[in-house]
């Protein structure tokens, strides 16, 4: 077997309203399980999986799951930094997490951006498609639509319960931000108006400048 | 292209109090309001047939379901394991409910927050298991009781609106990293270094007083120090440095990835290794 070429290490969020399904999301692509015992996240957790995207190239996911109550959203800038994808989960048999979805993407958007000042990809995952409850879902061209409107890459009706299309919409995430990183680096190379556009670099250099001043 | 997936196996945290206990039915449930000849309404009621449509947000809201179970992946019930038990009995995990729901009433400005059952459940545990049945019986009680004084401490950390005040929690995960530059400069050094904010793991060690790093008895054991000392959040503040120094080592060998996994799921068990380290820090100032 050829070793590996390349490696990319990524930061994905997990966002959306409270009892979605983040965690159990992140628990069935990280640890192939399930349980429908409900713990609340406080803050952050955070795994990590690594895709043997093809023969050349490996991904690492740095997957930070993040609380959806209210009470945790001061939080979020910070969480954000520097993720290059997210996820945005809704509950099917709850209408009004799917009302919040574009609270979310809204709350990302004005917090988060790639070096190049364009807005991270996001896919939308409509879980627990298995209950049968899926009022929501009956119109695949609206759900299109809607993705189109607010700016997401895709979107995929999911179970972490029955373990449905969670690597499909994964793998949708992580060809987009494969795509954009080739974007980001023609776009970054000619650019000297702004020589630190690597964002661990400029926040390093802004946080100096305030020392100093 | 089918890619080709593999995972770190990791220790659960998430499931770490090992706690059926609070699905099981208590001795002492609430009479006067499970007689069906007084029509109160009970949260069953009102719990299934307001806000909460599904199951997972029947739990989610009750919070005190939050308790979940370790080890019951294998057990064929464990779906059914949050179902009310027949009329004429109650979980614990309903007088929790109880507990919360009234603490909420009483207090709009807080209201329910996640997490706060976390807080409620060491201390309803540890009155709910007492030897003396005396004790038991007022469990709920007493557990309000307790409760109610420890979130007059503690409550400024569910407060949103507190976050960046002098009293909130931001500024204690702040005194969690100066306390940190005093006693082991290197190691905070190190974590500056990587980026690694108090806010990726020493937020929910402060909001919930440790009781989703540790198993139940040793968190019972480690609020038994908190408890007992005069400045007790200060010293919650030197078992978080305590329990960074411990591991500095490996900290300061791993790089962000290994050392966000050891933060979120803390190695060390032995919790009186941990305290003796906080109190060797307090002696020394």
């Amino acid at each position: 077997m050829q070793a590996p070429h390349k490696e990319h290490l990524y930061k994905l969020l997990v966002i959306g309203d409270l009892g979605v399904g983040k965690t159990s999301i992140i628990k069935r692509y990280v640890h192939q399980n399930f349980s429908s015992h409900y713990r609340a996240t406080i803050g952050v957790d955070f795994a990590l999986k690594v895709l043997h995207w093809d023969p050349e190239t490996v991904v690492r996911l740095q997957l930070w799951d993040i609380a959806g109550q209210e009470r945790f959203g001061n939080m979020t800038r910070v969480y954000y930094r520097e993720a290059m994808g997210a996820f945005i989960v809704f509950d099917v048999t709850r209408p009004a997490t799917f009302e919040a979805v574009a609270k979310w993407k809204n709350d990302l958007d004005s917090k988060l951006t790639l070096p190049n000042g364009k807005p991270v990809s996001v896919v939308l995952l409509a879980n627990k498609c298995d209950q049968g409850k899926d009022v929501l879902m009956n119109n695949g061209l609206k759900m299109d639509q809607f993705c189109k409107e607010h700016g997401f890459v895709g979107w995929f009706e999911t179970s972490a319960k029955e373990n449905i299309n969670i690597d499909e919409a994964s793998r949708c995430l992580v060809k987009h931000i494969l795509a954009n990183e080739c974007d980001l680096m023609e776009s970054i190379e000619p650019d000297v108006v702004k020589p630190h556009l690597t964002s661990t670099k400029s926040g390093k250099v802004l946080l100096i400048y305030l020392q100093v001043f | 292209q089918q890619s080709k997936t593999s995972s770190q196996t990791n220790k659960q945290r998430r499931l770490c109090p090992d706690i059926s206990f609070f699905q099981r039915a208590t001795e002492y449930p609430c009479l006067l309001i499970l007689d069906p000849q007084n029509e109160f309404e009970t949260l069953r009621k009102r719990v299934e047939q307001t806000t909460l449509k599904s199951q997972t947000v029947a739990r989610n809201r009750s919070g005190v379901t939050n308790m979940s179970s370790p080890q019951k992946n294998s057990a064929p019930s464990s779906l059914n394991e949050y179902e009310v038990l027949p009329n004429g009995c109650e979980a614990h995990w309903e007088v929790v409910e109880r507990i919360l729901f009234i603490y909420a009433k009483l207090n709009p400005g807080i209201a329910y927050v996640q997490g706060m059952n976390e807080i409620v459940g060491p201390l309803y545990y540890t009155f709910a298991t007492d030897p003396n049945s005396e004790w038991k019986e007022h469990a709920e009680a007493d557990t309000f009781f307790c409760f109610t004084n420890l979130m007059a401490e503690i409550r400024d950390n569910f407060i949103k609106s507190l976050d960046d005040s002098q009293c909130g929690i931001t500024y204690k995960m702040e005194k969690v990293y100066s306390t940190l530059k005093d006693k082991d400069v290197e190691l905070y050094l190190k974590l500056q270094e990587q980026n690694i904010k108090p806010q990726f793991f020493a937020f929910r060690w402060l909001t919930l007083l440790l009781s989703q790093e540790f198993l139940l008895p040793d968190v019972i054991r480690i609020w038994d120090s908190l408890f007992a000392d005069d400045n007790r959040f200060d010293f919650l503040l030197l078992v978080c440095c305590a329990m960074l120094m411990l591991i500095r080592e490996q900290l300061l060998e791993g790089d962000f990835t290994v050392n966000m996994r050891l933060l979120q799921d803390y190695p060390i068990t032995d919790v009186c290794q941990i305290l003796q380290k906080a109190k060797e820090l307090q002696d020394s100032k």
